[in-house]
């Protein structure tokens, strides 16, 4: 059977990206998630077994980022298009694919706080922080055909808009 | 199965949510479905817009300890290079007293063994940095300009070895080699040495161990540089309970062995910026992995 330690290294990724993205910070969101290990170690005769660890250690880490947060007392767009911005896999696709993957993924970040919140969490959760429906459920409380129909809402809004940009830039070419 | 594609089917198709038996489906509609197509496509370009975030992860590794009160930041273990720099500086010039530098050093040293029980990493091989190399190679330069030039130099956070360079020993390429050994299972650190030998010239270097949890440890390394990558000979040999180990250079190549309670690895490899796997050390009941990174240092003078 794994040490419990050993699971929470599974996740660490994913939830570095979840404060990542509310921090937008590399090395303060890696500070986060050390803390979100250690505090979770520490409270691991708190966790109920039969919640998902992916769950726990989500609600753990969104303290831990959100800890720091306040401590900073300077909060960053995560969400906005920078040098600090995630990279795309260049090597697997063409230049121009990649330009237009780029250009998507801007708009995309522009567009997403215009999400309704319920849409946002589901979206970012799967799409950004790479949990499957049935933990982003889990962590929502809510059945995973609400998550997956709350994904696919803010999936349709957000190419809505994206297309009227392109569109409108199109027509201002 | 010729009704319109859900495109709520569509959108978990693209997230991988669907049976395989459901994507069938799914798929084998859009076939005689122009507008699917086109929406599925579009989904997918959402998807991709997307795959940088979820790949991103830590640049270095999440240390995860059992014991909150021996917390080890994991800046402080990311700084450990800079720290041994430091180290470098004060403890080369002891040596050159003929002292271990080990005292003083211990004062940049992090806690005693802590309870390491789990540590992820960021990807398998991990990079070294520009950052890294520069430290290294001004490192190297400082001692140099203190002690003249070196056959080679050693350091981790606790120990610094250097030997003088002889004759036109000086004059060949120096090889910064990273070389970490990371013990497997609970209650074990890893261990990296900073080396900086010549090419061509082969290297033994001997570091005692310091505290309980470390072993003495023999190094040999003879590298030469091939299309800027590093071909490396090494021989690297442990042995528990405080004693010297023989001479590694018994191994035949690519050999790996535990007499009696000596651990000894040997062979070649070419190795790079990249993290390289050189093997695992059989110590008593636990394996060391043995990883090493290795550049020339007149590629940063550029």
């Amino acid at each position: 059977m794994m040490l419990l330690a050993d699971q929470i290294s599974l996740h660490v990724p994913r939830m570095y990206r979840v404060a990542y993205r509310l921090l937008a910070d590399g090395e303060r969101a890696r500070d986060a998630v050390q803390e979100a290990c250690v505090k979770a170690l520490d409270k691991a005769d708190t966790f109920d077994g039969r919640a998902q660890l992916a769950s726990w250690l989500h609600r753990i880490t969104v303290n831990c980022a959100m800890d720091a947060l306040r401590a900073s007392a300077r909060r960053t767009d995560a969400q906005g298009p920078g040098a600090d911005r995630p990279a795309e896999d260049e090597a697997a696709v063409s230049p121009a694919q990649l330009a237009e993957t780029r250009e998507l993924s801007d708009i995309a970040w522009r567009l997403l706080e215009k999400l309704p919140e319920d849409c946002r969490a589901a979206f970012a959760l799967t799409q950004l922080d790479g949990y499957s429906y049935d933990e982003a459920a889990a962590i929502e409380g809510q059945p995973r055909g609400t998550l997956a129909s709350r994904v696919f809402r803010a999936k349709r809004i957000l190419l809505e808009q994206m297309n009227a940009h392109i569109d409108g830039r199109g027509d201002h070419d | 199965m010729t009704e319109r594609p859900d495109e709520m089917q569509m959108s978990q198709l693209v997230d991988g949510e669907l049976t395989s038996d459901e994507a069938n489906d799914v798929l084998l509609n859009v076939l005689d479905d122009a507008a699917g197509r086109t929406r599925l496509k579009q989904l997918l370009h959402l998807r991709r817009a997307t795959a940088g975030w979820r790949t991103r992860q830590p640049e270095r590794a999440v240390v995860i300890l059992s014991r909150p009160t021996r917390r080890l930041r994991v800046g402080q273990g990311a700084r450990r290079l800079g720290g041994i720099a430091v180290a470098a500086c004060i403890g080369g010039l002891l040596v050159l007293a003929g002292v271990w530098a080990t005292d003083l050093i211990r004062g940049e040293r992090t806690p005693p063994p802590v309870n390491t029980v789990s540590l992820y990493r960021p990807a398998p091989g991990a990079q070294v940095t520009p950052k890294q190399m520069q430290q290294v190679a001004e490192v190297f330069a400082l001692h140099q300009a203190v002690a003249g030039p070196l056959a080679w130099y050693a350091a981790d956070d606790q120990d610094i070895r250097l030997a003088s360079a002889r004759g036109a020993e000086a004059n060949l390429t120096p090889i910064a080699v990273l070389l970490k050994l990371d013990p497997s299972g609970a209650g074990a650190t890893a261990r990296t040495l900073v080396i900086v030998c010549r090419e061509q010239q082969p290297a033994v270097i001997e570091l005692p161990a310091e505290s309980p949890d470390q072993v003495p440890l023999r190094v040999y390394l003879s590298p030469h540089t091939v299309n800027g990558k590093i071909d490396m000979q090494f021989a690297i040999a442990m042995r528990p309970g405080g004693q010297q180990p023989g001479d590694a250079s018994q191994g035949s190549q690519g050999s790996r062995g535990n007499q009696g309670s000596l651990a000894s690895l040997s062979g070649e490899r070419r190795i790079g910026l990249t993290e390289t796997s050189l093997g695992q050390l059989a110590l008593g009941e636990r394996l060391v992995n043995v990883e090493a990174s290795a550049w020339p240092i007149h590629q940063e003078k550029k």
